[in-house]
């Protein structure tokens, strides 16, 4: 049976008076016979809206096609393909078949017939590029024979959404609403996200002071329908709701009792925004896979909505409502235009960690030191969905600092606590802010009762002061049984040392940091780790103001790896001590863990000697050796004058590779 | 703690916003992913366009579990001549095998011993019983599958091809292992008789018309092959041989997600053998094994598979054959002529003895176009300037015919290295 055709539009042109290039090229690679499975029909020339030439080519291709298709392609397919004169938009791909079905992948268009192939996922500009006729034609033969088939759209592939999108979004608090069951109108403030005149995305403020415009906004959940996205675009609510009857929802049922909950003083007040969700199902079981949410705008207040669907009436008076009692069956809201707007949720805590294939992870976590390091750490952390933060900083952001830093140049003068909490607490708006203390730690853990508290309740202390007396304190003088951690570069800046403490802290920093020069003194590949930096910069006129030359790509590479390490470690029990070592041309980053040793404690007198596993058994194994004779040699360690404390971690057979005694008070 | 407005006012953004005006539309692309397709599993058939001057048969069968079953080995195309449009057909399938990493068959199937069914190879495969024919490069049948006549008949006209699948399929039934004759024809008895052997002791390597052959299952390897002919009744009564009417001829039924389809496997069976096959399968209430998705057309589309007179524009076939195509054949089959290039009216090719026939072919293209389905030519798909294997692919939504276009890769191409953070325009 020969299939009935809708016409193409324009006026029918000889080929060799095409004008626009694809159009022509497309024509001439159907009309030398070079290609199977396409018989050229026809061309056409028109204008479009603009006033543009339009040239189109009709043809018809052999699909690919199994004996039993899942959607009713024929065998030959009759197409129309228009180039537009401009070239700035995908050429658009009709079915002039006048029953072509309703498929996924379809273009919305204004007009249900005929339908429009949707071919691409890829921007026009990159496809253009790469664009060939044969390539075109097999692109449309393969919807077409995917479609035939039923997996043009991919068991592996997010289901389509429900509507196609018009530009406009809109950016709602990730928990406006407790549930799609919450029965609770919201009030919300909207205004453009930029002052910019094109900007199509809208951005939501709780606070009624926040300006904009005043919106009330209500959600429902419609029924679960198999997904077959909408392919008209309903301009009204009454047409709204006549897609939503399709799936058994009663839109203007379910709107009657939220409106009527709305609070008098907003009713004239306030704009109606409607946040639905579209439970979508792949099969017909309806077996919810994915739920779509859509938001319309009525541009109308609460107030004439519910007039316009029979919930109120107006009375007499200044915006008088009476409640209309029954049904009003022409109360079908035909009036009240809509406009789609495709909703966003502000980014949560588990939205974040989600985005960055992990699981949030709210860790209470003291940082100390919010310097380039520390504020790259942190910010990658919890951009990730990690940590409820206390930042421990007494610095103030300086110019050169910014070189470095995860601040920019904005916050110049602020302290580095406050501005980085502020910073952090953006990512996830509705989660508890980071508390910033601006203040030395040393100093604040004794009489910052905020930062005791925050000490007290935390599960992790991070130091990354850069200061051997900051992580001594932490390994020492807090009473809480948080784990410690540290993390620091080199004086070059080309390696990152992390300690962490296993979560019964049987080894301490302390001790871990001990291991670690022992690691560095031994370790013929860690000869340079401690040499000075190349150069440095004076900043200010102290003498002190000087700061290491480092380049900000060593820093975030080494935060880079911290905050992915530290994420890891935080979830093992275990201890652990890793260095790595940055090296140049090309950018090579090569690991170093160092096996952490249990450590035994003995007072003597008003000392403490910690002797780690490691260097008992190597005294044991020389003893045995030297027997009977004296075992002799030196113990390597180190001392902590102030706290009367004494570490032995090695009995060398041989001498540490360089001299690092002296400089790390071994 | 600053709040957020304070900060927004210290780095000079207004709080304060316009009025929502904005309502522009655009039009919108959506994001089909068309270029990353799942591989489905399935069954797989595969005609081979053999010559563009000889008629010839070759068809392979890829199971879903990774088996191969091989019906005829012909290679007929004139490799020197460039207007042989033929295929390599020992390179073809020595490449196909070496891409599943195979030495060879499971079951190789000879419908009979005709040249056009089993030319060169000689060269191809690797023969138990002569060791002039073992060398390393050459493939194995698996299990040899032959109608009863290629053990029992004794000709003279045999290609030394022939004649050595004729000497494998004896040696290996002698021997007892690695063959499967179809039909227990007397002359079979006989020849068994002939080398001190008996139709018992040789029972479960023979099968006769009307069974499965036990080698594949619908269980294990989602299809099972059901044998129509030869007969052996027929062939008792049967003087003169006509290899034609006794070569194999079955039914694949494939199952695939619980769906079934089949092929007729009709090598160069005519009318005559063909109605009698509707005839017998009706008297034992087996229509279903006559039914038919896949139609591998007796005889290179030849007008004697359906009946006696070629006629002007159309054959007419005998009223069991007309059965069997329009009454058995299914909504959206696929009909193969293993052949040349259909002649046009008129021609020298149209006034030619020799099959293909333009009239049969007009009987197929109105039979398939009834069902919505497809006629294919051999040496006609998709052009008959570069013919291509006819590829039917079968899965659970019955056959689907291949209909990939024949020109420059790059011309096709067009997907782009992926990136991250790429999205669609």
């Amino acid at each position: 049976m020969e299939d009935e055709h809708l016409d193409a539009g324009g006026l029918i042109i000889a080929t060799d008076t095409l004008e626009l290039p694809r159009s022509r090229e497309l024509a001439a690679a159907m009309e030398t016979g070079r290609l199977a499975f396409v018989t050229h029909i026809e061309c056409r020339r028109g204008s479009g809206d603009d006033g543009d030439v339009r040239e189109t080519i009709v043809f018809d291709v052999e699909v690919e096609r199994p004996q039993r298709c899942m959607h009713d392609i024929r065998r030959i397919e009759r197409i129309a393909v228009e180039f537009a004169a401009a070239d700035n938009w995908y050429p658009e791909v009709i079915s002039l078949r006048a029953d072509f079905p309703q498929v996924p992948h379809l273009n919305l268009r204004d007009e249900e017939f005929p339908r429009s192939l949707c071919l691409y996922d890829q921007s026009w500009s990159e496809i253009a590029l790469r664009w060939t006729p044969t390539g075109f034609i097999e692109r449309i033969r393969t919807w077409l024979a995917e479609t035939a088939k039923g997996s043009l759209h991919q068991t592996d592939q997010p289901l389509e959404p429900v509507l196609a999108g018009t530009g406009l979004s809109i950016i709602l608090p990730p928990d406006l609403f407790a549930s799609w069951d919450d029965q609770d109108a919201k009030q919300l403030q909207v205004g453009t996200a930029t002052p910019e005149d094109n900007c199509r995305v809208f951005s939501t403020h709780p606070d009624p002071r926040a300006g904009g415009l005043s919106v009330t906004a209500v959600c429902l959940m419609a029924k679960p329908r198999q997904h077959a996205a909408i392919r008209r675009r309903p301009k009204t609510l009454a047409e709204l709701h006549d897609l939503l009857a399709i799936d058994g929802t009663d839109l203007r049922q379910q709107l009657r009792s939220q409106l009527e909950a709305v609070d008098e003083e907003h009713r004239w007040k306030r704009k109606l925004l409607i946040v639905i969700a579209f439970p979508l199902s792949r099969d017909a079981d309806l077996t919810v896979e994915i739920t779509d949410v859509w938001a319309f705008f009525t541009a109308s207040s609460v107030a004439e909505v519910g007039i316009a669907i029979g919930v109120w009436m107006k009375m007499p008076g200044d915006q008088q409502l009476g409640t209309v009692m029954g049904e009003m069956l022409e109360a079908t809201g035909s009036e009240i235009k809509i406009d789609v707007i495709a909703p966003q949720f502000g980014l949560s805590r588990e939205a974040a960690a989600a985005a960055s294939g992990t699981l949030a992870d709210p860790c209470r976590t003291v940082a100390i030191g919010a310097g380039a390091l520390g504020s790259q750490v942190i910010h990658l952390l919890a951009q990730s969905g990690f940590g409820s933060w206390t930042i421990v900083d007494e610095d103030i952001l300086a110019p050169h600092n910014v070189a470095r830093h995860a601040l920019s140049p904005m916050w110049i003068g602020w302290s580095k606590a406050t501005a980085l909490a502020q910073e952090v607490s953006e990512f996830y708006p509705t989660d508890v802010s980071p508390t910033p203390i601006v203040d030395d730690f040393m100093r604040a853990s004794v009489r910052d009762e905020k930062l005791k508290e925050a000490v007290d309740s935390s599960e992790l202390i991070l130091d990354m002061s850069a200061s051997i007396p900051v992580a001594r304190h932490v390994a020492h003088d807090l009473n809480c049984n948080a784990r410690r951690a540290s993390l620091f570069l080199n004086p070059s800046g080309s390696d990152l040392v992390m300690l962490v403490e296993d979560t019964a802290r049987a080894v301490p920093l302390d001790c871990l940091e001990m291991q670690y020069y022992r690691e560095v003194a031994f370790n013929e590949s860690l000869s340079k780790h401690l040499a000075p930096p190349a150069g440095r910069i004076r900043y200010a006129r102290s003498c002190r103001d000087v700061s290491s030359t480092i380049p900000a790509n060593l820093v975030g590479m080494h935060a880079a790896i911290a905050a992915d390490e530290l994420r890891n470690a935080n979830r093992s029990g275990s201890a652990k001590a890793i260095i790595w070592q940055a090296s140049e041309t090309p950018m090579r980053v090569q690991p170093t863990e160092i096996a952490v040793h249990d450590v035994d404690r003995t007072q003597v007198g008003e000392w403490t000697l910690v002797v780690t596993a490691h260097a008992v058994g190597r005294l044991g194994e020389l003893r045995a050796a030297k027997l009977p004779n004296e075992t002799g040699g030196v113990l390597i360690g180190g001392y902590d004058l102030s706290r009367k404390i004494v570490y032995v971690v090695d009995m060398p057979n041989r001498k540490p590779c360089r001299n690092v005694l002296s400089q790390q008070g071994f | 703690m600053l709040d957020r407005d304070t900060r927004r006012e210290k780095i000079g953004i207004s709080v304060t916003v316009a009025h929502i005006a904005l309502w522009t539309k655009i039009s919108w692309a959506e994001s089909p992913r068309t270029d990353k397709y799942l591989r489905f599993n399935m069954h797989k058939l595969t005609f081979y366009p053999l010559g563009s001057n000889q008629n010839a048969d070759t068809t392979l069968i890829d199971l879903d579990n990774g088996k191969k079953v091989l019906f005829d080995f012909a290679a007929v195309a004139n490799l020197s001549d460039p207007n042989d449009k033929g295929i390599d057909l020992p390179k073809t399938l020595g490449d196909d095998l070496s891409d599943a990493s195979k030495s060879g068959y499971d079951i190789t199937a000879f419908t009979h011993l005709d040249d056009d069914h089993t030319r060169g190879s000689d060269e191809f495969f690797y023969f138990d019983h002569s060791k002039k024919h073992q060398s390393g490069d050459r493939y194995s049948f698996g299990t040899l599958w032959v109608p009863a006549n290629t053990i029992t008949e004794s000709r003279n006209d045999l290609t030394t091809a022939s004649k050595l699948i004729q000497a494998e399929a004896r040696y290996r039934l002698e021997k007892g292992y690695g063959v499967r004759v179809f039909s227990r024809a007397k002359k079979l008895e006989d020849w068994l008789k002939s080398k001190g052997l008996t139709i018992e002791s040789r029972k479960h390597l023979i099968t006769d018309a009307g069974q499965l052959a036990p080698d594949l299952t619908l269980d294990d390897d989602g299809v099972e092959f059901f044998v129509h002919a030869p007969f052996a009744w027929r062939q008792d009564e049967n003087t003169l041989i006509d290899r034609n009417g006794d070569s194999l001829v079955m039914q694949a039924t494939f199952k695939f997600n619980q769906q079934i389809t089949r092929f007729f496997i009709g090598a160069d069976v005519a009318h005559e053998p063909l109605s009698e096959i509707v005839r017998i399968s009706k008297s034992h209430d087996n229509e279903d094994r006559l039914l038919w998705d896949v139609m591998g057309l007796p005889h290179h589309c030849s007008y004697l598979t359906l009946g006696p007179e070629r006629g002007k524009d159309k054959t007419e076939p005998v009223e069991d054959v007309e059965w069997l195509f329009e009454t058995q054949g299914q909504e959206g089959c696929i009909i193969v002529s293993s052949s040349k290039p259909i002649p046009s009216k008129g021609t020298e090719a149209d006034k030619d003895k020799q099959p293909p026939h333009r009239q049969a072919a007009n009987y197929y293209r109105e039979v398939a176009s009834d069902k919505d389905g497809e006629f294919i030519v051999t040496m006609e798909h998709p052009k008959v300037s570069a013919p291509k294997p006819v590829v039917v692919e079968i899965t659970g939504l019955g056959a689907k015919l291949k209909k990939t276009q024949v020109v420059g890769s790059a011309a096709v191409t067009s997907v782009a290295a992926p990136r991250a953070g790429l999205r669609a325009g």
